[in-house]
């Protein structure tokens, strides 16, 4: 096939962004884990491996990058490069994400709000499939799954709205755990912003396949 | 959201194709080409070797009459007018069209020689000074050859040369330039001051140019149209045709995939 060197490459940059999607996939769940073990161990290992997506993301810039500048590729090749450099950013804020969720668990070790951890948990193992569904999409130029990917998240927002009305509702009775509410809400929020960074991933399918832009997230 | 080929001003296009077939004896090279050219735009046409652009580049100002065996059947207007009609005469039609080569081919006089030549043919009778002044600024070798106009036009480098070609095709004031792969025989410096002069001149000509070079097809033209296999696959504007083509062998040749 024509161009061999030049799709060797290119499935190195797909090769490099499935890594960091599963890395960050692996961190959400990580993450939530501390929260629901009370693992501070385990956090703190989230938090250090920020560094590493960070890293990856600046992986994948840089080989999309070289190939911009030494190949030339135009139509799809030229947006899937540009796709790879924004999913590589959407995939870093994720990991941001995945952080914060980490950092909450280490706050929040003494603290007793079943109802809103189970929440929360529910969320991340939703954003975590949904990371999983959108890089399988992206891997497979599938528009259609990318989508349905996409409608996944409705159920986060969902989660996050019912996370609120639950806490205030608890604060109404209780209002000394303000300080803990605040957290947990804050929490939620990064998870429903974790969501939304995968639907604009999803998005970036439907413009790599066809050069159009989609809103998925009406 | 893009400028579509059907937008206003491709109605009184520069040149027009209508059903346009041409044959180098009994082989056909050009199959049923119906294409737009607009005014005032540069217009590259691309494709593999042996696609027909550079035939189809030829046909715009009778360049192939000079081939035996040749033959085109179809129209193509220019100004909307048919420029195979028995009335036209081809060497006044080419002072309209001009054309450039791959190969610089300057005459074998001097560099003044080369430029007033070609007007002196089509009745120039103005200051001769003035034109080759004139016509050498155009192409920005004036100051680099304004102390030897009387040397040998071969004398040049190969990048001086091809812009001394260029200045002798609009010192006859052409309304439409050909250009057949202008630049595929010099180095990038040169190459990239004639790719600044088809960027300024297409205010003032209509510029339609082959080449293989796809990176500069995209950088200097308005509109792109792919040939293959003698058939005008898409055309559209460049932006568009490099970001988003149509048609998927023209994604696959401007991918470098092809075959």
């Amino acid at each position: 096939m024509a161009r061999s060197n030049f799709n060797v490459q290119l499935e190195r940059v797909r090769s490099e962004i499935l890594s960091m999607a599963t890395r960050v996939e692996e961190d959400l769940l990580k993450a939530i884990q501390s929260l629901r073990d009370r693992d501070e161990a385990l956090a703190a290992w989230v938090k250090a491996d920020d560094r590493t997506v960070n890293a990856m993301q600046e992986r994948v810039q840089y080989l999309a990058a070289i190939l911009m500048a030494t190949q030339q590729p135009v139509a799809q090749d030229l947006r899937e490069l540009v796709s790879a450099i924004r999913l590589a950013d959407n995939l870093e804020r994720m990991g941001d994400y995945a952080v914060h969720l980490a950092k909450t668990a280490i706050k929040m070790k003494d603290s007793s709000w079943p109802r809103q951890f189970e929440m929360l948990g529910e969320m991340a193992e939703i954003g975590s499939s949904m990371v999983r569904a959108m890089i399988d999409a992206y891997m497979r130029k599938d528009v259609d799954a990318a989508a349905a990917c996409a409608g996944m998240d409705a159920r986060v927002d969902e989660l996050h709205h019912r996370l609120m009305a639950l806490t205030m509702d608890g604060l109404k009775s209780d209002s000394a755990q303000a300080d803990e509410a605040i957290k947990l809400i804050r929490t939620s929020g990064f998870l429903e912003r974790f969501a939304d960074h995968v639907t604009n991933s999803c998005e970036l399918v439907e413009y790599m396949v066809s050069g159009t832009h989609a809103e998925m997230n009406e | 959201m893009y400028m579509d080929i059907n937008a206003p001003g491709i109605d009184a296009p520069a040149i027009e194709t209508r059903a346009m077939n041409f044959w180098y004896g009994s082989s056909q090279a050009v199959y049923d080409v119906d294409m737009k050219i607009r005014k005032n735009r540069v217009t590259a046409i691309i494709g593999p070797s042996g696609c027909g652009k550079s035939t189809a580049l030829r046909t715009f100002n009778r360049m192939n009459d000079l081939i035996p065996g040749t033959r085109v059947e179809g129209q193509i207007l220019f100004n909307g007018d048919d420029i195979y009609d028995s009335s036209v005469d081809p060497v006044a039609l080419r002072s309209r069209i001009g054309m450039v080569f791959q190969k610089p081919n300057p005459f074998p006089k001097s560099i003044r020689e080369n430029i007033l030549w070609g007007a002196r043919i089509n009745g120039f009778e103005g200051d001769p000074d003035e034109l080759v002044e004139t016509s050498l600024r155009r192409v920005y070798l004036w100051e680099e050859v304004k102390d030897k106009l009387k040397k040998n036009a071969f004398d040049l480098s190969g990048g001086q040369q091809q812009r001394l070609c260029i200045a002798r095709a609009i010192a006859v004031g052409p309304e439409i330039l050909l250009m057949d792969e202008p630049t595929s025989a010099l180095d990038p410096i040169s190459s990239g001051k004639i790719e600044d002069l088809m960027t300024e001149f297409k205010e003032r000509f209509t510029i339609i140019i082959v080449t293989h070079n796809m990176q500069q097809a995209g950088r200097i033209s308005d509109e792109t149209a792919f040939f293959l296999n003698g058939i005008l696959v898409e055309m559209g504007p460049t932006r568009d045709l490099f970001f988003n083509p149509r048609d998927k062998r023209t994604e696959s040749y401007i991918s470098g995939r092809f075959g």
